[in-house]
């Protein structure tokens, strides 16, 4: 059950006053999860790859899932066990961190990492229409499965969803202007490729199942 | 326990066999499986692997570092997609 905002002990709040939607504060990079020990720190799960620019943080935007925001002033960060612990100004006891379970840890969309060539935000590429060379539409990109070898993009959904993998010989290019993701699918990548019908009538005789 | 030394890495006969085919005629298409217990060869680098996750079948894309591993190390069959409608700063690198 969250707590009611109103509710809500007072964090550090910037300008004194409650704000009920801060739209550009809208990058979510952890969760608070849990209280830790008695002075008020709380326990982050990190929603970012670069767990170490909380120690950057001068503010954040702490937001209840039903969308209330309020700035924070960011006291002191540490890492621990993989997770991010997190001070904020005002909030120095375990009961006034405790309403904050599983509210969001929010920066603005401008503040994040610049990320080198070939390399994008999965939340950008998310609803780019994947087209192949010839200027056929595939479908639009629905999410990104992210691998260990390489990543996926999965591209519509239900029976008609195909997965490409992101690789060079696959993606060409990608445009986030016209938000476009332009693809070369080796054969039996997509599912009316010949190549997937054999492999598929294959499997009833197959070994390779067991 | 590990595999005996005697017997050499495992990969299924049908896929090996497939994978060779390939290479002989310097063909390159993906190849789905669902044998996840095959260790990965030399011959697998530069092919594109459809591994079974138990739902469908994920495009693996075979590098050398790769190479002695099993290829259902490479599609996870737990995911976690974390809370829908958030922006997170999570990214995605063309490989």
């Amino acid at each position: 059950m969250l707590p009611d905002a109103e509710a809500m002990p007072k964090p550090g709040v910037v300008n004194n006053t409650r704000m009920s939607n801060l739209p550009e504060w809208d990058l979510t990079v952890g969760e608070i999860v849990a209280p830790f020990g008695l002075a008020g720190e709380m326990k982050v799960r990190l929603e970012t790859d670069f767990p170490d620019r909380f120690s950057r943080l001068k503010q954040v935007c702490v937001r209840s899932l039903n969308g209330d925001g309020k700035l924070c002033t960011v006291t002191g960060t540490r890492q621990h066990k993989g997770q991010v612990l997190l001070k904020l100004l005002g909030i120095t006891r375990i009961e006034e961190a405790e309403p904050l379970r599983n509210y969001l840890v929010q920066i603005r969309t401008a503040e994040a990492v610049e990320l080198p060539e070939n390399e994008f935000y999965i939340h950008s590429l998310i609803g780019c229409d994947v087209i192949l060379e010839d200027g056929s539409k595939l479908g639009p990109l629905t999410s990104i499965l992210r691998g260990i070898a390489n990543d996926v993009y999965v591209v519509g959904s239900g029976k008609s969803e195909i997965l490409l993998p992101v690789i060079k010989d696959v993606v060409k290019r990608v445009d986030l202007e016209s938000r476009i993701i332009v693809v070369t699918p080796t054969p039996g990548l997509l599912p009316t490729d010949p190549a997937d019908e054999i492999a598929r009538s294959e499997k009833g005789n197959d070994s390779e199942g067991d | 326990m590990g595999r005996s030394l005697k017997k050499g890495p495992y990969a299924d006969p049908k896929l090996l066999e497939k994978v060779r085919g390939m290479n002989s005629r310097n063909e390159k298409k993906a190849i789905k499986t669902w044998s996840r217990r095959s260790t990965i060869f030399p011959d697998f680098i530069g092919h594109t692997m459809l591994v079974h996750d138990g739902r469908k079948h994920i495009p693996i894309f075979i590098t050398e570092n790769m190479v002695g591993h099993k290829l259902g190390e490479f599609a996870v069959t737990r995911l976690f997609r974390g809370h829908a409608g958030q922006q997170v700063e999570r990214r995605s690198g063309i490989k």
